[in-house]
């Protein structure tokens, strides 16, 4: 038997207004897309031929689900042109497959028990469980007799037990859905994660300090950071890669994955969606426009490999332009006044060396020599040699300080560039600078970083960041 | 950001319309210094604030610290949703009190 999932022509203006253009069954509901779930259910009644009609593909489901080999099932998307007319669609694709049919149409939960085994009815003829309007499940059995002529076709209900449709029709069915989940319903169901304490449910990598608390029940995704003193739960949901800053507070609340919550905040009853803020009895939702309160942390593995392209025709360009400015003043000022050994990567040891110059007494040249950023010469020469990043973290030496620093940072990207540097801030007084760049990394941030040290040098006083380096 | 100040009995009522944020916070935080040399009491009316950020926000609870120096008090009213939410998850509707309208407010400084 085939399983065609009619996902809707568009968007729901609720599901619009809150996630954009998210694909509404992506939406995680107890951090599992919805999807999944019907995937799950799909596999539970045995079967694995699946067909994902959209009525223009979209990428979002197929990016994620691919094959179905991850739910040991074949995954194939059909676009169905502009019908959005359930009947119509049953019926074109009951005359182009030969076999049973069953469709699932709509957006809906499926509300069902894993470990109830359900069973499909299997005398011939038209069967349903949907509701009123049209969402659920259809099925078409074929065999002798086959009721093909019924036109339209006499729906019969399926027998118990029977999964359910579970209506989610606005933002505050997803909020009560997860927190039904959260309070027990998702035992019904397979779940990722593991739990080691009754209404607990961690997934990898959750990072707790040892001041942050659980209070059950809660779900929590994957790469989760919470810092000292914060408070999770009861009754919440944590998506995955969220960053819990010191002193928060998340309860009877829904904090999609991605996110950055800041420090001392309280979230109580509400949704966190990116920077969204949402209250679902309401319907209100609020864009946090600061940062530091609530922010999108980005995906950064596509951008990462544009930038790492995209830094050495940079960098070279920035190489040619000092290169006569350099050639020229370089010998007549002193040599470097030192070396700092920094480290390359977080986990390493301290081996690479860097130049630094400090101004010295009477070189008004060396001051010519700072404004045109003439001291990232070398800086530059290793950027090309694939040995530092064109902008990121600064290059870190070992000491007690950079070490607890280091813990804090998400990412370390030792870099000619950086936005402590551009702050004016010395080594040792950067670590706000160096956290607030690791969560808000991107492209046009590190853009803004170049760009604007390059001009700050033109019209600032002399700061080398290593001005105090060896105090 | 537009603001309207009204005395009224044992209280000056400062009515904030429009955008609280990083650029209009300085001029409100002129204007409330203005007013604490001669009065004490005070009624933020934010019926018409329909947007506040953390910088906003900070020239609000600046405002409340300088009048609780100066022996005075600031009571916020008519906190509409969106800013109200800014308020909840910044816990910072615990340190004002926050009243449904400027009668009651008033009512509380007698």
């Amino acid at each position: 038997m085939k399983c065609l999932i009619i996902c809707p022509s568009e968007s729901p203006e609720w599901s619009r207004d809150y996630f954009y253009d998210l694909c509404p069954y992506m939406i995680r509901i107890a951090n599992k897309p919805l999807l999944e779930f019907l995937l799950d259910l799909v596999t539970l009644l045995d079967l694995k031929d699946i067909v994902i009609i959209q009525r223009k593909l979209d990428g979002f489901l197929a990016d994620y689900f691919r094959t179905g080999a991850r739910w040991n099932v074949n995954i194939s998307y059909e676009s169905n042109g502009d019908t959005t007319d359930i009947a119509a669609i049953i019926r074109r694709e009951a005359a182009k497959n030969q076999g049973d049919l069953l469709f699932i149409n709509g957006i809906f939960f499926p509300d069902y028990d894993h470990a109830v085994p359900y069973e499909l009815p299997t005398e011939p003829g038209y069967y349903r469980t949907a509701d009123a309007s049209g969402r659920g499940f259809y099925l078409i059995r074929r065999g002798t007799g086959t009721p093909e002529s019924e036109e339209p076709p006499v729906w019969r209900e399926f027998h118990a037990p029977r999964p359910e449709i579970r209506a989610l029709d606005n933002i505050r069915d997803i909020y009560r859905l997860n927190m039904d989940m959260v309070e027990g319903m998702a035992e019904r169901y397979l779940m990722p994660g593991y739990s080691n304490e009754k209404g607990v449910s961690l997934g990898q990598n959750v990072e707790l300090m040892k001041s942050a608390a659980i209070i059950p029940p809660v779900i929590m995704g994957n790469n989760i950071q919470l810092r000292g003193h914060v408070r999770i739960g009861p009754n919440a949901v944590v998506g995955d890669n969220t960053l819990i800053d010191t002193g928060s507070t998340i309860a009877n609340a829904v904090i999609f994955g991605n996110t950055y919550i800041g420090s001392d905040l309280e979230i109580n009853a509400k949704i966190i969606f990116h920077r969204q803020l949402i209250e679902p009895d309401s319907g209100q939702a609020l864009d946090i426009v600061d940062d530091f309160l609530v922010s999108e942390i980005p995906h950064h593995r596509g951008g990462e490999i544009f930038v790492r392209v995209l830094q050495w025709p940079i960098a070279a360009l920035l190489l040619l332009g000092q290169l006569p400015f350099f050639l020229l003043l370089r010998p007549l000022i002193d040599a470097p006044s030192g070396y700092i050994i920094y480290r390359p990567k977080k986990s390493a040891p301290a081996t690479r060396m860097l130049p630094f110059y400090l101004p010295r007494q009477g070189q008004h040249l060396f001051k010519l020599f700072w404004k045109l950023s003439l001291d990232k010469f070398a800086l530059l020469w290793l950027v090309l040699r694939g040995k530092l990043y064109l902008v990121g973290n600064l290059p870190l030496p070992d000491s007690t300080w950079s070490n607890e620093l280091l813990e804090d940072l998400r990412t370390y990207h030792p870099a000619a560039f950086s936005f402590s540097e551009m702050r004016g801030h010395c080594l040792g007084e950067q670590q706000i600078d160096e956290i607030y760049y690791s969560r808000h990394r991107s492209l046009w941030f590190d853009a803004v970083i170049m760009i604007r040290s390059l001009v700050l040098r033109l019209i600032s006083p002399v700061k080398p960041i290593y001005r105090n380096f060896g105090d | 950001m537009k603001t309207t100040v009204i005395p009224s009995g044992h209280a000056v009522i400062i009515a904030v319309a429009g955008r609280l944020d990083a650029a209009s916070a300085p001029q409100l935080k002129k204007e409330f210094g203005e007013l604490l040399h001669d009065n004490r009491s005070f009624i933020f009316d934010l019926k018409d604030m329909d947007f506040i950020d953390s910088t906003g926000l900070g020239c609000i609870v600046a405002c409340l610290k300088s009048a609780v120096e100066a022996d005075g008090n600031i009571k916020l009213v008519n906190l509409q949703e969106k800013p109200r939410m800014v308020f909840e998850i910044t816990r910072a509707y615990k340190i004002f009190e926050i009243f449904d309208n400027v009668d009651t407010a008033a009512e509380s400084y007698n």
